[in-house]
């Protein structure tokens, strides 16, 4: 009887550390993966922050550059682009099109001193640096919540943990290496 | 029990409890002239106009200059002061309302950095202006504490002349059903440990022991973070925890 008892609380101590460590587990992974979303919505706002610049931004532009239609076009279309992305994939293609579309249009700008000169326009390139930036941070408060994450998906023994409940992998958001390439062809060519 | 649930539950809530490497000195004062570039008679000007702000509960400003951003390592001048920023958490923690000029005098580059309950009052277009119409003209003529002083004021003009902002959106999810399930698991988990040792006759539950349990370890410490209070008699206390998220603009002269 005394030696079936301590068997029974050892079973059932071993149930306590057991539970501890598979729901502290499951804990952990929801509440990463609710950071997760939680991080890719703040970089969502500043995306959407920078597609409302855009309209003002082009119309002043425009102003003083109006042959400059190819430009136009390509930031209008990464815009569209954006908007209609469902998948966090889509979105990060789309935003990092507009970065390089962008990217363009401040190498244009730089043709143009009048443009540079004027006052509402140096308003709205310090609007849009300031977004550049704010995505830049949360870009990276993002990357580093899904670096977390899947660093725990694939680690032992949490790894059993994830495939058992399917936490599935989270994508990164890469910054635009393409980006930095466009504008240098664009630089080399004009 | 609810201490051994907490204990657990703060074992694996570990999340970001890791205290990254400090990369830039601790804050002295509302001015930190590390670069050694402000004169007296501004840095006085400045830290009494920062308290009279912060006591206020308008805004948390910090006044910072370095010799160059490469010797703390970094590319540009907005991941500096985005780290800055951070690491002194500059601003009330909830309200955010922290904002960090930070001039880097070899780079010559200049950067407003506004905390996310700022980022109304001091939207980016006047922060850049701020620095190309304010700072910028006195750095030019080397007169840097003055120049400071000039966007110190002009800051507080932006923020005590505008209507109070709309309150920023919360950040971070609510609750999660998961965590009763978890104590209804360690509720039962107890019980059944419990009715074990009555049907081995001991009677008593040891609910000390369960405290004193070692497998947990002592739990983790405190979640890094100051807790500084900024309201001790005129002195400075440290920042208080605010974020920001690369709001602001840059300049050079």
């Amino acid at each position: 009887m005394k030696k079936a008892g301590i068997i029974l609380i050892a079973l059932a101590l071993l149930f306590i550390l057991f539970g501890g460590w598979l729901f502290g587990y499951y804990n952990s992974f929801v509440n990463m993966d609710e950071g997760i979303k939680n991080a890719w919505a703040q970089v969502e706002n500043q995306l959407q922050r920078r597609s409302d610049l855009i309209p003002n931004l082009v119309n002043t532009v425009k102003g003083y550059a109006k042959h400059e239609k190819e430009i136009f076009e390509n930031i209008a279309s990464a815009r569209a682009k954006l908007a209609g992305a469902q998948s966090i994939g889509d979105k990060i293609t789309a935003a990092n099109e507009m970065t390089s579309a962008l990217g363009r249009l401040l190498l244009i700008v730089e043709r143009y001193p009048n443009l540079k000169a004027d006052q509402s326009f140096s308003k709205l390139m310090d609007e849009l640096a300031g977004t550049e930036n704010r995505i830049a941070v949360e870009r990276k408060r993002y990357n580093d919540k899904v670096m977390e994450y899947n660093q725990m998906r694939r680690r032992f023994p949490s790894n059993i943990i994830a495939s058992m409940f399917n936490f599935a992998e989270a994508a990164y958001f890469k910054a635009p290496e393409s980006a930095k390439e466009a504008t240098k062809v664009d630089f080399g060519v004009k | 029990m609810k201490i051994l649930v907490s204990i657990i539950l703060s074992l694996f809530l570990f999340a970001e409890a890791d205290a990254a490497k400090k990369i830039f000195p601790a804050p002295t004062g509302y001015v930190n002239d590390l670069a050694g570039v402000i004169d007296a008679d501004s840095k006085g000007k400045m830290t009494v106009f920062a308290e009279r702000l912060a006591k206020e509960g308008k805004a948390e400003i910090a006044i910072v200059t370095i010799q160059s951003i490469k010797e703390f390592g970094f590319a540009d001048i907005e991941e500096a002061a985005v780290k800055l920023f951070e690491e002194w958490g500059i601003g009330k923690k909830g309200k955010d309302n922290g904002i960090l000029i930070l001039a880097s005098m070899k780079d010559r580059k200049i950067k407003i950095e506004v905390g996310y309950g700022l980022e109304e009052k001091v939207p980016d277009g006047r922060a850049g202006e701020i620095i190309r119409n304010g700072i910028a003209p006195y750095f030019k003529s080397q007169r840097y504490g003055e120049g400071l002083y000039k966007g110190l004021l002009l800051l507080s003009e932006a923020i005590e002349g505008a209507a109070p902002a709309a309150k920023k959106q919360k950040r971070g999810g609510g609750g999660f059903p998961i965590e009763i399930i978890i104590i209804i698991v360690f509720v039962l988990a107890t019980l059944v440990s419990m009715i074990m040792q009555i049907i081995r006759g001991k009677g008593k539950v040891g609910g000390r022991r369960y405290r004193n349990n070692t497998f947990w370890g002592s739990g983790s410490g405190g979640f890094g973070g100051g807790g500084w209070s900024s309201d001790s008699g005129g002195g400075f206390g440290g920042f208080s925890g605010g974020s920001s998220g690369g709001g602001g603009a840059s300049g050079d002269w």
